[in-house]
């Protein structure tokens, strides 16, 4: 057993004899596959990685409410969810959300109320990270953040621009709304 | 002694000498008298020994002489150190008295100053800066005195001596009394730019690290760097200057005193040799002469620290040269007024030193019991208009009064008697949650009021259910582990009924609990804990113990895990060091980590030390290392590597046989987990659980709260437990709550006191909206045409039911009115709730 053979460069598979790979790793993967983070250099990743955490609900359980600062983002394994809103009226089902989804992003990158609560319709089993530990990890790595806006600037684009295109053209009122203006 | 009543800022340095010192001067002066006197004596001993001793061939007379020899060493010994003890005491007890009397003074100075003032500034004035004025204290009689003596003791013996060589000796001094205090002088303008110099380093030092996220943020450390060395440069150029004068004053005073041997010889000589003076006089007189250096020397000394402690001590008491806004404590000793809440400002206005209107031509009242809401953009004055009227802030024009009198006239014992606030950044103690919770009664009462009238058990237990801070405390309580007779009632309690909670909640709490059982594996403790599963009796069974047990050691191998476990230590700190190698010893990064900050270093040394060796190859220490983290190993909580099955199944075979093992050979060692047994190394919630919780996400804890409430008030355990809860030590600055508790427990304090009047500056701005519904739903219920409340609010929907709102902007009230109001008028108020409507 010469030593030359020995090799312990950690990978981030952590795969074992048996094959099971460690909850961390699949973390990893995950983060590599949202536009949020797959662009951000592989260390910060890590820790983005470490410091996310795994949770399961139950069918009915509410993720969060609406009008709360709970500061998480929600990414579903398993199972489906719904986003539910409640105006004036009663409340509406806005959109089903499933495995593979991320979901309240921008939850973390910032203060703002829920605009709509976040239910599970099934079992739900998420992955999510919490603002807190979000920022503390930023500051670490100062560069990424002009990484992140980038990639916020791109969605708030293509919001407007879907906003913009499936208007009601008759709706004048709605056009008071268009562009985000700051004053 | 009027110079004790002074403010102590103004107290000049000498008046610390005197001042309940004088026996400790008097009897310093006499023990320095004894030394003297003790030095001669063997000198005497010494001619009596030669002379009549031995060459009268006395052994008598020998033994006696040695014997006053001895007794006058030991008596000079004995006295320097009494001398030295005294001094010591003297000085410590003058700074003991500037550090305190300083601090007392540092708190009450106005808000402002502290706004210009680093805290670093403070810092170093009353840790470093003083240290020299004690000393000098310490030395200011006795050094002067006795010197000044023995120096012209020596004169005079010298005149007798020979008056021409005395006089020539002695011409020497006035010169040196003429330079030194010149070089002094440079002394002192240089040590003045130290100190100066020195507090620019602290502010700037202070400034950087308040500061360093913008400095990480920008990659500004070539700026900072920059502007940190100048201030370095600055500092080494005026310390050589500094030194280098300080060695002047030396030189020059060793140098002129070693010339007066010089002129002695060149005069004693003529003299001598004219055959007007003997030559053995000549020598005597040179020898005598010498005398004078010591005690000179020792005066230039003390000269020198006299002048740095004099500069130091004006330097320091005039940067705190401020008198506090308003007086403390009533001067006439009247107590403090017990006034009702009725608040008026007239033209109330606010101007920064630098000239900046925060608030202006304020118009209020509010009748007693009324509470109106502060609403605005931020900017708009409300924090400003809020602090002036508790206080905090010296508004600058206007008028403004409590219950009809001059706010600006009322003391400080009158406003914490009366007014109660809670600031927008609440600031908690290092202490007890009891101890944060009483804070504000606790100090209402030293500071003048009534001392009966401290809270009682009850009356916290109450504030803590209003302000919804009681769950948070009972979950602390619970979290708590108790030591064995401790809590005996509790204990025995808990363990009896510990099958019927299992029985009521077993099934609500299965999913999220994960159960103590002989035969399963617990996925939330360490590899150790499944191992012994029980509370070790003895040190070597912890984790710092192990590493020289090698009982335990053998165990582990025949076992078959010890190789296994030192392999997954090993790929833990792989991992560990991979991923969190290059981050900060910051908490948050290393809670889900087995290694802490502390050990990152180095397990990065040994993972490169061990690089190229396998496991076999390794010395014993390492493999302790590895072995160490992988006992460590919690599977649901270090996400890193994950368990093989084959390890959890030998494990959970190790665990039968470690407990029959440890059965017959020391049956003492650990107290398995028994169902009817209290756990003391288990906290109380997990005693109730038998087990550990899997999960820390908040509407989990809710659901095991209420579980763990409605079993604990069955069985009247709930105060116990509460009580122990607030026991429980929030940390510096409260580090170990969260924004919301730590918001919770300020609130809690003022609704403690229940003044009449209450000041909240965005007071529930780090809470969830139940919590914050919770607080608003108290104040409407519990105080509305109780206590006045003036509350700055960043949410509006929570203002609803106030009497007032006023709207501010740019330092104005701009409308002002009910919520409904204002609404229909569809002004200001109605624009922040809907956002601007561009048109």
């Amino acid at each position: 057993m010469s030593s030359h053979m020995v090799d312990k460069t950690p990978d981030h598979k952590c795969q074992d004899s048996s094959g099971l790979t460690c909850e961390f790793s699949q973390n990893l993967d995950i983060l590599r596959q949202i536009d949020l983070f797959s662009a951000l250099p592989i260390e910060s990743l890590k820790v983005f990685a470490l410091m996310s955490s795994r949770e399961k609900y139950k069918a009915g359980d509410v993720l969060f409410q609406q009008g709360e600062d709970d500061g998480q983002a929600f990414y579903i394994f398993a199972g489906t969810g719904e986003l539910v809103y409640k105006g004036d009226g009663p409340e509406e089902v806005i959109r089903t959300v499933g495995a593979g989804q991320m979901v309240g992003a921008t939850a973390i990158l910032g203060e703002t109320p829920r605009l709509f609560s976040f239910r599970a319709v099934t079992d739900l089993e998420c992955f999510l990270m919490e603002r807190e530990k979000f920022r503390t990890t930023l500051e670490q790595f100062p560069a990424i953040l002009p990484k992140i806006i980038k990639t916020l600037v791109q969605k708030i684009h293509a919001r407007e621009k879907v906003f913009l295109t499936s208007r009601n053209p008759d709706c004048e009122a709605c056009k008071k709304n268009l562009g985000v203006i700051f004053d | 002694m009027a110079e004790n009543k002074k403010p102590i800022i103004q107290r000049s340095i000498y008046s610390w000498i005197l001042p309940g010192n004088v026996k400790w001067h008097l009897l310093t002066v006499l023990c320095i008298a004894i030394t003297v006197a003790a030095r001669v004596v063997p000198l005497e001993m010494q001619k009596r020994i030669i002379n009549d001793a031995i060459a009268l061939k006395k052994m008598d007379m020998l033994y006696i002489y040695c014997g006053i020899y001895l007794a006058a060493v030991l008596l000079a010994t004995g006295m320097k150190f009494a001398i030295n003890m005294l001094q010591t005491y003297i000085g410590q007890r003058a700074l003991e008295g500037m550090r305190k009397g300083l601090y007392h003074h540092i708190l009450t100075l106005p808000m402002s100053f502290f706004r210009k003032t680093p805290p670093g500034m403070v810092v170093t004035s009353l840790v470093t800066e003083l240290v020299s004025s004690g000393d000098f204290v310490g030395t200011s009689i006795a050094i002067p005195v006795t010197n000044i003596l023995t120096l012209v003791a020596f004169a005079v013996y010298l005149f007798i001596l020979n008056p021409w060589l005395a006089i020539i000796s002695l011409s020497i001094y006035p010169v040196v009394l003429f330079l030194v205090p010149l070089l002094q002088k440079k002394v002192n303008t240089a040590n003045r730019q130290r100190v100066d110099a020195t507090r620019d380093l602290s502010s700037k030092i202070t400034e950087t690290i308040t500061g360093i996220h913008e400095i990480h943020g920008n990659g500004s450390y070539d700026i900072e760097n920059k502007r940190y060395d100048s201030i370095v440069d600055k500092l080494f150029r005026i310390r050589i200057v500094w030194t280098l004068y300080k060695q002047a004053v030396n030189i020059v005073n060793n140098f002129f005193t070693n010339m007066s041997p010089f002129l002695i010889f060149l005069l004693g000589g003529y003299l001598a040799m004219s055959g007007r003076l003997e030559l053995g006089a000549l020598v005597a007189f040179l020898s005598a002469q010498e005398k004078l250096y010591d005690p000179w020397k020792e005066l230039i000394a003390f000269y020198q620290v006299y002048q740095d402690a004099i500069v130091r001590y004006k330097k320091t008491m005039s940067y705190f040269d401020l008198m506090p806004e308003h007086e403390i404590i009533p001067e006439d000793g009247r107590k403090p007024y017990t006034l009702d809440g009725s608040i008026k400002a007239e033209r109330l206005s606010f101007v920064t030193e630098e000239g900046i209107r925060l608030i202006d031509n304020i118009n209020l009242e509010l009748k007693h019991g009324e509470h109106l809401a502060l609403v605005g953009f931020s900017g708009s004055g409300k924090s400003t208009l809020a602090m002036c009227l508790a206080q905090l802030y010296k508004f600058t024009g206007g008028k403004a009064t409590l219950d009809g009198k001059d706010i600006e006239k009322l003391t400080k014992s009158d406003m914490v008697n009366n007014v109660g606030l809670v600031s927008q950044s609440p600031f908690i103690f290092d202490g007890t949650i009891r101890e944060n919770v009483v804070y504000s009664c606790e100090a209402a009462a030293n500071i003048g009021g009534d001392k009966e009238n401290m809270p009682n058990l009850d009356q916290i237990i109450n504030v803590l259910q209003q302000t919804g801070v009681f769950v948070d405390v009972l979950r602390f309580g619970l979290n708590t582990m108790v030591a064995p007779n401790q809590y005996p009632e509790l204990v025995s309690k808990l363990v009896d009924v510990r099958k019927k909670f299992k029985e009521n909640f077993g099934d609500i709490l299965d999913d999220y609990v994960e159960f103590f059982h002989p035969d399963r594996y617990l996925y939330h403790s360490s590899i150790l804990d499944n191992l012994i599963f029980g509370a070790p009796n003895k040190d070597s069974l912890t984790e710092d113990g192990l590493e020289e047990n090698e009982y335990f050691y053998q165990f582990l191998q025949e076992a078959d895990i010890f190789r296994p476990l030192a392999s997954l230590g090993e790929q833990l700190a792989n991992q560990t060091v991979d991923i969190l190698g290059n981050m900060p010893a910051d908490k948050v990064f290393f809670e889900l980590s087995p290694l802490s900050p502390l050990e990152l270093a180095e397990y990065k040394e040994l993972l490169e030390r061990t690089k190229k060796q396998r496991l076999h190859e390794m010395d014993a220490k390492d493999k302790w290392m590895f072995l160490k983290l992988g006992l460590r190993y919690i599977p649901g909580k270090h996400k890193m590597v994950s368990l093989p099955g084959m390890l959890e199944n030998l494990i959970l075979e190790g665990r039968a046989m470690f407990k029959d093992a440890i059965m017959e050979d020391d049956p003492k060692a650990v107290s398995f987990f028994q169902e009817d047994q209290y756990i003391y190394s288990q906290t109380i919630l997990n005693n109730i659980l038998f087990g550990k919780t899997t999960t820390s996400r908040p509407e989990v804890q809710d659901k095991i709260n209420q579980s763990i409430i409605r079993f604990l008030v069955e069985e009247d355990l709930l105060e116990t437990v509460v009580e122990i809860g607030m026991e429980f030590r929030v940390g510096t600055r409260g580090e170990n709550m969260s924004g919301g508790q730590r918001q919770k427990i300020a609130i809690a304090r003022t609704f403690l006191k229940a003044p009449p009047v209450l000041i909240m500056d965005e007071a529930t701005s780090a809470l969830d909206n139940k919590s914050q519904a919770r607080i608003q739903n108290q104040i409407e219920r519990r105080w509305k045409g109780k206590s006045t409340l003036i509350a700055v609010v960043h949410r509006l929907d929570i203002t609803v039911n106030y009497d007032k709102i006023a709207v501010m902007k740019a330092g104005n009230i701009v409308e002002m009115g009910t919520y409904q109001e204002l609404m229909d008028k569809k002004g200001m108020l109605y624009e922040l709730a809907h956002g601007r409507q561009d048109s």
